[in-house]
């Protein structure tokens, strides 16, 4: 005991490989029944821990010695023990074993049998997730899953994918049985394979937490007879790829006469008389309805600049057509794994670091991350194991981009002013100590208006971020008998976020700094009983469990008010006001017993069932106890059926109940604070009436599905129906603000969810040298809002802007129900206008939905000797979102279409008076005919700003995603080196948006920012999108 | 079998005895830690207090009467938004003066230490009756009778405007009957610092104004309410202008600064600086400075409700920088002494006995009320006086135009009830209704939430639309 306790520590902080110690090198080849090589095959020296896994082509090599014994082993086949004699080639045949033991893992980290399961299950093996290197998981898994959406956040920025599951999105994200606090916590090189868990009977051992889905992560661990070290390293390029369509005809202004300097002796210094007649543009407006961009000379912003060279120079006033595009650099990311793998038969280690450099399209953006982990398992003895697991995170981040309406996105999409020159806005904003912008209030008066120079936020606005991780765990497991085995495990999670951010001096707004610190922790203990017994046909397995999870956070932050008093210090306490200060803490605490119980028939037929029990302390202490349970079954009928070409067949149902428990503190009365009137305090009745008798709410889950595979594995699919009910949902209920609440919070609230899923694997091709395998998955969705409250029918999720466009729950209607105004028309479809043509709207008109009709993907792999190919597609069918970007673009005179000839074939920009101007035909409400031509500027701001349905896109895409092309270095080449594997690869992500549907073009649909003024956590709005990235670029792995 | 059978006993009893408790003690877990529970009304009153910027500050009905103009975007100018929600006064200060009311009357004892119990009440209710009053001057019908009834009236009925007039007279007076001398100052009260004579004088120029409004519509109950509110003491000079407490630190600062911290939207419309100009008015240089590109010589007003204005902004007339750059101590007035003069002048227009002077000379003491308030020096304000027109209801209501520059809700109110200047109207490319508007729409909240109310509401009233004269408002 003593020694093997010993063994264990020090194997915790040694990290040892094993270089093959050589006696003679036995090879040979491992095959199925049929010839077809296996690579990946493990063969070991049985009784040591020297082992090996066959490379690409089967081809093994191995040091044994002659009369050793060779234990070769493959999923899906029998393993076979071999004999080692005098050859040194030693040539393996295994046989298949058709009952398809796939294992998975389930809720709580149990395996199970993929056959035994009821419940709809998907498993995303880890190298599938690294084909192209993503660090982000969920963009990894796009496309990956039936039922999953994912909504990027813009590319060219540190934003995450957001993910819905069935149209929920607060997945549950669990690694080796720790939830992990936030998906980016997850080092995706250390992924050996992803288990979602989809329906609520999956998932119902998990409790509350996790009624919306969880994410299953294993991580690599050491296998028995394997020690070896890795590394992989890559190094991409990425780029902008899409940008709107600007106009580059006419510049900057809000009308196209020319304004000149007229010198002022009263005012201007006597130098400035040469200025007189000069042609000034007007700098304040931040809009592109200005003159022609034909060469026109005239003082540009930076003409005025005190001490600058080109002081009172005029110079033609001429298109920059790639300015934006000039702005965006090339990012860069270096990303380098390490890790170290021992595995005996009594012990295994595996250790792991990356590390990550990264910096984006967007400039004076950087990230480094270094993710650390080891994990451990130890046999004590026959009957005692221990495992362990320690990761590690750190993080910075240097200037998080400004996304969202005021972000750059928006000044370069929307507000701006198409002559500027990038590099002069760059070269010349800071000169001589002074900060100046292209939007000055006038000749003579350099203070901007709007818009700072764009390089002043990338330089002098910063924010900086430290994120520190840690999550971990340790557990014994003890054989108690033959049939009980017993568990206990510690978990502890810890996120620590500290930020600062300040805001430049000079600029448009006060300068200004603030800084803030949060900490979320959450410590568990688990004790386990397991039972599993074989009664003649049936084999019972049994669990019941006990869990305790205390959670907490805090946050504390604090920022200047009023500016600051020093120039070019930075800290809070020199804000020019009292700073604003606000310390928050949370804390609950959740005690659960679950157990679940499965039974098998002849391997057949398979009952199961779980049952959990929450008791929370953010409930009403006189009624905290919630109850969960699944039960599911499984039919397997191949057998019954006895057809040769189907290897496998399997009916499943399921059924599910789970409640949720109401958010911390609401069940109690309190008043909120505002900002002291001076030293006075002020307190308010919050508008929203607190209710102690809140209650969670509760869904319940049917699922029905079906699984077959033909031709031994090569063509297989996966079909589920679900049909999913929420009720009695604790929601605020929008009361007329007369009552002195906006919202009162109770218990109603029912919608329903249905869908279909499917998933197909197929390997069309496949013989000695070629491979070809595809796989495809399409989920359709539909979301019902059936009940809010008596006599309430509408619900608003989410005010947005402009011109009250809303997010809504109507009863009755598909839940994210699109409410806005749209243009009327009369009986016949004229549009209707008022006398000078102007766009009459008629308020409160549903105009679409946001969840998607259809999303999937395709994945298709090409192997052909030691070359692969691999290519992740994936789409969306419906859905809409509004884009701000593109309606502005119109207003202010940005886009490629505001510009051209008109109906009678003049320029549209040209006065009406003169032939120009835009048509507009139609009726007024009263019936009389509309027929007129109203001044371009007018036109694409009257008719179309706040125009609702014209800008909710529909978000429909089809990408192709990932590509990697990889090269495995063969067998031969590495004999005499100490490798025993080396694949180069290019690899390309985010590459090609093959088909959209943006009629005014210049978007992503697949991107919807999700941070940001206007953004919404819905996804429903952009409000200054930053542009999509590509992103190419190299991978190098290494194995010895 | 017996083995099996003690095995599953064993798991039973487990499962039983764990999964047998129904609840948890989990202690004082969930009380929140970061929000308050004490009763403090001094808080809630001076909360409630910081929401009257929103009235005497508001930018939108400077527009009705054409003061004020939009330089760049004037859809806000051309009635761009007709829905205007009054939800916000409900849920927040009138609500936090209803609870002032109930911890006053039901929880006495735990809020003296605040103030005396009836005082704090009588400031509570007559503040209630100030945004009230606003309220209906702006819309109205509106819930009054049963609003702020939380869970017990999800549907609150609108009121109608005549309805809520005698209500709030009703509640006005039992509020004053509340104030009496007690020695125990109450807290919070950012306005008066719990001087109960300011607020009795506040309320009587409240109770006045509201007398005025509905003179047209029935003068006997104004002459009466008008009369019972001078004689009980209303605002009688200059110094005792209620404005509200500005502070310099940004959260508290004057919104006017604020709008002009970054951006210049808004100037003196063209017909108010054209008629100070004509009468030589020595108020428009303390009410606006001239424009930048002049170097401040030039005053030039900005035309109203032009589509595509093409006006550079530093050629126009601003609104002086006292304001604009500093503020403290300048706007957000809720009633001056010069309002007091002029409506003292009107009674006697309308013929009411009982009080005291004549209308010239308080159409006189208005005037030079209104010159001190600004600034003007006293030799240059008599001058001014020299040369003003005799007392008559329209030169009283041009005076009163002018004099209640910036105040927006009195400005608009007035000019509806006064109906001069009677030369002006909607622009040509206004977005919305059919000229200037004489109330406010319903917000799209109350439409969808109070659904049947708002009907039955729009049916009694008319339609709802900023066409549809008030109640008062019959001429």
């Amino acid at each position: 005991m003593k020694t093997n306790f010993k063994k264990f520590f020090t194997l915790s902080f040694m990290i040892m490989f094993q270089w093959g110690l050589a006696q003679t090198s036995v090879s040979g080849t491992v095959s199925d029944s049929s010839g077809v090589p296996l690579p990946g095959a493990t063969v070991i020296v049985a009784g040591t821990s020297n082992g090996v896994t066959t490379d690409f082509d089967g081809v093994y090599s191995i040091s044994a010695s002659e009369g050793d014994v060779l234990s070769i082993s493959y999923v899906g086949f029998v393993t076979q023990n071999v004999t080692i004699g005098a050859s040194a080639t030693v040539n393996v045949s295994l046989v298949a074993d058709n009952a398809l033991e796939e294992v998975v893992v389930t809720a709580l980290g149990i395996s199970r049998d993929k056959k035994s399961i009821g419940f709809s299950q998907q498993t995303v093996a880890g190298d599938v997730l690294a084909t192209a290197k993503e660090t982000d998981l969920n963009v990894a898994l796009t496309g990956k899953v039936a039922g999953v959406q994912m909504i990027g956040g813009s590319s060219s920025t540190f934003d995450n994918g957001y993910l819905r599951l069935r149209g929920e999105d607060n997945l549950l994200y669990v690694v080796d049985g720790i939830k992990v606090y936030s998906m980016t916590d997850i080092n995706t090189d250390n992924v050996e394979s992803i288990s979602v868990l989809k329906g609520a009977a999956a998932t119902a051992l998990y409790g509350a937490d996790a009624q919306s889905g969880v994410i299953v992560i294993t991580s690599k661990k050491a296998k028995a007879g394997e020690s070896f070290f890795t590394i992989d390293h890559s190094t991409t390029l990425s780029n902008v790829s899409i940008l709107p369509e600007y106009q580059n005809e006419y510049g900057g202004g809000y009308y196209q006469s020319w304004d000149t300097f007229s010198y002022n002796p009263a005012i201007d210094p006597s130098s400035w008389a040469a200025f007189n007649g000069q042609n000034i543009p007007y700098y304040a407006a931040d809009e592109s309805w200005g003159p022609k961009l034909d060469g026109t000379l005239a003082r540009h912003w930076d003409s005025w600049i005190p001490g600058h060279p080109e002081f009172g120079t005029v110079r033609p006033w001429e298109a920059n057509p790639n300015n934006v595009k000039d702005f965006y650099d090339t990012g860069i990311e270096n990303s380098t794994s390490l890790s170290f793998n021992s595995g005996g038969e009594k012990y295994g280690m595996r250790s792991s670091a990356r590390f990550v450099d990264q910096t984006l399209p967007y400039p004076g953006t950087e990230r480094n991350q270094l993710d650390f982990g080891i994990n451990q398992t130890l046999e004590i003895n026959d009957k005692l194991s221990a495992y362990s697991a320690l990761n590690i995170q750190l993080r910075k981040t240097v200037n998080f981009p400004e996304q969202g309406y005021g972000g750059l996105g928006a000044n370069f999409n929307q507000w701006f002013q198409r002559q500027l020159d990038m590099d002069r806005l760059r070269d010349n904003y800071n000169y001589n100590g002074g900060i100046y912008s292209w939007n000055r209030n006038s000749a003579r008066n350099a203070t901007p208006l709007f818009w700072d120079a764009p390089h002043f936020s990338v330089n002098d606005n910063r924010n900086t971020q430290n994120k520190e991780v840690f999550f971990g765990n340790l557990g014994l497991n003890y054989q108690i008998n033959d049939d009980f085995a017993a568990n206990v495990e510690v978990r502890r999670r810890s996120n620590t976020y500290s930020r600062n951010n300040r805001t430049g001096w000079g600029g448009v707004n006060t300068e200004s700094y603030g800084e803030g610190r949060s900490n979320y922790e959450e410590n568990e203990f688990e004790a386990r009983l397991n039972y599993a017994k074989d009664y003649g046909d049936f084999d019972v397995n049994a669990l019941v469990g006990y869990q305790v999870t205390q959670t907490g956070s805090t946050s504390l932050s604090s920022s200047s008010v009023g500016g600051l008093t020093i120039p070019g210090f930075y800290s809070v306490a020199s804000s020019k006001d009292r700073p604003s200060y606000s310390s928050t803490e949370s804390n609950k605490k959740q005690i659960s017993t679950f157990s679940s119980v499965s039974i098998g028939y002849k391997s057949m037929l398979y009952l199961d069932g779980s049952y959990r029990l929450d008791w929370g302390s953010t409930a009403n202490p006189d009624d905290n106890r919630i109850e969960t349970f699944g039960l599911s079954g499984s039919f397997i009928f191949d057998k019954l059926i006895n057809v040769d070409a189907i290897s496998f067949a399997k009916l499943r149902a399921g059924y599910s109940e789970a409640p949720v428990f109401p958010g911390v503190y609401q069940t109690s009365k309190v008043y909120g604070t505002g900002t002291a009137h001076g030293s006075k305090p002020r307190f308010n009745v919050p508008n929203t009436l607190a209710n102690p008798y809140l209650t969670g709410g509760t869904r319940s889950e049917f699922e029905v599905g079906t699984e077959v595979s033909f031709l031994n594995n090569r063509l297989g699919f996966d079909l589920t129906y679900y049909d999913r009910v929420d009720e009695d949902l604790p929601i605020s209920i929008p009361v007329p603000g007369s009552t002195g609440y906006s919202g009162l919070s109770i218990n109603s609230g029912a919608s329903s969810t249905s869908g279909v899923e499917l998933t197909l694997n197929a390997t069309p091709i496949q013989s000695e040298d070629f491979r070809w395998d595809v796989s495809f998955n399409i989920a359709s969705i539909k979301k019902v809002t059936d009940k809010l409250y008596d006599g309430i029918n509408s619900r608003v999720l989410d005010y947005m802007s402009w011109y009250s466009l809303q997010l809504q729950e109507r009863v009755g209607e598909e839940w994210g129900t699109f409410v806005g105004r749209a243009p009327r028309t009369d009986d016949n479809g004229t549009p209707i206008y008022s006398a000078s043509g102007r766009t009459q709207y008629e308020g409160n008109q549903v105009l679409g939905n946001i969840l998607p009709d259809y999303t999937g993907g395709f994945s298709t792999s090409f192997a052909y000797k030691n070359w692969n190919l691999d290519a992740g597609f994936d789409f969306q069918s419906g859905g809409l979102f509004s884009s701000t970007s593109n309606m502005f673009a119109y207003y202010s005179g940005m886009h490629m279409d505001t510009i051209g000839l008109n109906d009678k074939g003049n320029p549209k920009r040209d006065a009406v008076s003169a032939g120009g101007g835009v048509h507009v035909v139609g009726v007024t409400s009263g019936g009389d005919p509309v027929d007129v031509y109203q001044s371009a500027s007018t036109h694409f701001y009257t008719n179309y700003f706040g125009n609702h349905p014209n800008w909710l896109y529909d978000a429909s895409y089809v990408k192709l995603r990932t590509l990697r092309i990889g090269y495995d270095f063969p067998k031969s080449m590495l004999e005499n080196t100490n490798f025993s594997d080396i694949n180069i690869s290019v690899i390309g992500n985010n590459l090609l948006l093959l088909y959209s549907n943006i009629p005014e073009g210049g978007l992503d649909p697949s991107e919807i920012e999700g941070s940001g003024s206007l953004a919404s956590s819905y996804r429903s709005q952009e409000g200054g999108q930053l542009p999509p990235a590509r992103t190419i670029g190299l991978n190098l792995s290494l194995k010895f | 079998m017996k083995n099996i059978f003690k095995k599953f006993s064993l798991l039973t009893l487990t499962t039983l005895f764990v999964f047998g408790c129904s609840t948890v003690d989990f202690g004082d877990e969930n009380v929140n830690p970061n929000s308050p529970t004490n009763k403090k009304t001094d808080a809630l009153l001076t909360n409630a207090i910081t929401a009257i910027p929103g009235i005497v500050s508001a930018v939108a009905p400077n527009y009705y009467p054409q003061t004020l103009s939009d330089i760049t975007y004037t859809t806000y100018s051309r009635y761009d938004t007709y829905q205007w929600n009054y939800d916000g006064f409900y849920t927040g200060p009138l609500n936090d003066l209803k609870e002032i009311i109930d911890l006053n009357t039901n929880s006495a004892s735990e809020v003296i230490a605040f103030g005396d119990n009836n005082n704090q009440m009588a400031i509570a209710h007559i503040l209630q009756v100030y945004m009230y009053h606003h309220m209906t001057d702006r819309w109205g019908a509106i819930p009054y009778s049963q609003a702020l009834k939380g869970a017990d009236n999800i549907s609150p009925a609108l009121d109608q405007q005549q309805d809520v007039y005698t209500g709030l007279f009703a509640q006005l007076e039992a509020a004053m009957g509340y104030i009496n001398s007690s020695s125990v100052q109450v807290q919070g009260d950012i306005m008066f610092g719990g001087d109960m004579n300011s607020w009795r004088r506040f309320a009587n120029t409240l109770k006045m104004t509201m007398a005025l409004r509905i003179s047209d519509v029935d003068p006997s109950t104004a002459q009466s309410k008008f009369t019972e509110a001078v004689n009980g003491g209303v605002l009688s000079s200059t110094s005792q202008n209620v404005h509200y407490p500005y502070l310099t630190a940004d959260a508290h600062d004057n919104p006017w600064q604020d709008r002009f911290e970054t951006r210049n939207d808004f100037a003196p419309s063209k017909k108010f600086v054209d008629y100070l100009t004509a009468n030589n008015d020595p108020r428009l240089s303390k009410m606006a400075d001239g424009s930048k590109n002049s170097g401040g010589v030039d005053y030039i007003g900005m035309p109203y409700g032009l589509e595509d204005p093409a006006i550079n902004g530093a050629d126009i007339a601003s609104i002086t920088s006292a304001i604009i750059n500093d503020g403290q101590d300048h706007g957000g007035f809720l009633y001056t002494y010069a309002q007091v003069c002029f409506a003292m002048a009107e009674g006697h227009l309308r013929g009411w006995s009982g009080l005291a002077g004549d209308a010239q000379t308080w159409y006189e003491l208005g005037i030079a009320s209104s010159h001190a308030q600004w600034g003007v020096a006293t030799a240059d304000a008599t001058a001014y006086l020299g040369s003003v027109a005799a007392v008559s209801m329209e030169t009283m209501a041009m005076e009163k135009w002018v004099a209640l520059w910036l105040q927006g809700y009195e400005s608009w109110t007035e000019w509806r009830r006064l109906d001069y200047p009677n030369d002006i109207s909607a622009p040509a490319a206004a977005i919305s209704g059919t000229g200037i508007p004489v109330r406010h729409g319903y917000g799209a909240q109350t439409i969808s939430n109070n659904k049947s109310n708002y009907d039955a509401a729009v049916a009694l009233q008319g339609p709802d639309t900023q066409d549809t004269k008030l109640w008062w408002d019959t001429k």
